[in-house]
């Protein structure tokens, strides 16, 4: 089982805090080129909450894709733009005041879904059943199912880490791999023409006219 | 760290970044905080794979299937499709907000509604 410490809990509101505070700064600076180093710290503190959440492929891909891409990438615009300093303005009282009174009431409206639904927790149910806590901590013994190769029966809980296989989240780069080729082939292929199309239409935005061009 | 404590974070993000589109008068920074949307999206889905119970595990499991996993994973497969339309969204949009700003010397939301037409 993933282990619930103090450690844990005052990592979570640390890297929680900051990502909440550099959020907050991409909004309110003045300066979009600022906005622009917070926006990616942003990035970069919601992949330390994707480690702490066992997400580590996914901390990865945040890291590589959003602070080393997306972030290079709004840099990039925010100086081809050239409104850097005092470009951040509201876009007037009306659309601050009405604004913010949406974002407010849905995050009122998420918050109080969150807190007042009983959602199952993995880690309670796990604390009560040996059997979800083996296969979430990796502490079983399974056989290989002799119809399916991907099915680990898991059949005594053990303390012998010579014997115990890998839990759910102790390998989930492996995990994610396999679903991607094989349940989620198809959506994996469609996101992949769905970033060519992207990349064509963004080269066919920016592409510079010159005079008596025919596009 | 809960579920609970997770979802807050998440809300707080996302009402952050719609408090940023609706509000925030450059292009460029309207943009952005479409993407702290998408992420504070990304932080909920990656905290339900973490912390609710999948059907196949529920009720004592006796197999790791493949299934189980599958059910375990959801939202974490689901944070790397919406990663990477988020991707093709700000690609697109940043490339939006150049040819915009070549055209009218703006990135200005304000001066866009104003020079609709």
């Amino acid at each position: 089982m993933i282990e619930r410490s103090a450690i844990v809990d005052i990592a979570f509101w640390l890297i929680a805090g900051s990502a909440i505070g550099t959020s907050l700064m991409v909004v309110v600076l003045r300066d979009v080129f600022k906005a622009a180093l917070f926006l990616a710290a942003s990035f970069l503190a919601a992949a330390g909450l994707f480690v702490l959440l066992r997400a580590e492929f996914l901390a990865a891909v945040q890291v590589l894709i959003y602070v080393g891409a997306i972030s290079v990438l709004i840099v990039f615009t925010v100086l081809l733009v050239r409104q850097v300093s005092g470009g951040n303005r509201p876009s007037g009282p009306f659309y601050v005041g009405a604004g913010g009174l949406a974002a407010v009431l849905v995050a009122l409206a998420i918050g109080y879904a969150a807190v007042n639904t009983d959602w199952s927790d993995l880690d309670a149910a796990a604390a009560g059943d040996a059997r979800l806590a083996a296969a979430l901590s990796g502490q079983y013994e399974a056989q290989p199912s002799p119809g399916d190769p991907g099915v680990d029966v898991i059949t005594v809980p053990v303390n012998d880490p010579e014997r115990a296989r890998a839990g759910v989240f102790e390998r989930t780069t492996n995990h994610l791999g396999t679903l991607f080729v094989r349940d989620y082939v198809l959506a994996f292929e469609v996101i992949s023409i769905v970033l060519l199309a992207a990349l064509i239409g963004a080269l066919a935005l920016s592409r510079e006219r010159r005079e008596g061009d025919a596009a | 760290m809960t579920l609970e404590n997770t979802l807050l974070v998440s809300a707080a993000i996302f009402g952050i970044g719609l408090f940023g589109a609706l509000s925030r008068r450059n292009l460029v920074v309207v943009l952005m905080s479409v993407e702290l949307m998408f992420n504070a999206v990304n932080i909920a889905a990656i905290a339900f794979a973490r912390f609710t119970v999948p059907a196949a595990l529920a009720g004592g499991p006796v197999a790791l299937t493949s299934d189980a996993v599958r059910q375990v994973l959801t939202g974490q497969v689901f944070a790397v499709f919406i990663i990477a339309v988020a991707a093709a969204e700000i690609t697109l949009g940043l490339a939006l907000a150049v040819a915009i700003y070549r055209r009218r010397e703006t990135a200005e939301v304000t001066d866009l509604a104003a020079a609709r037409g």
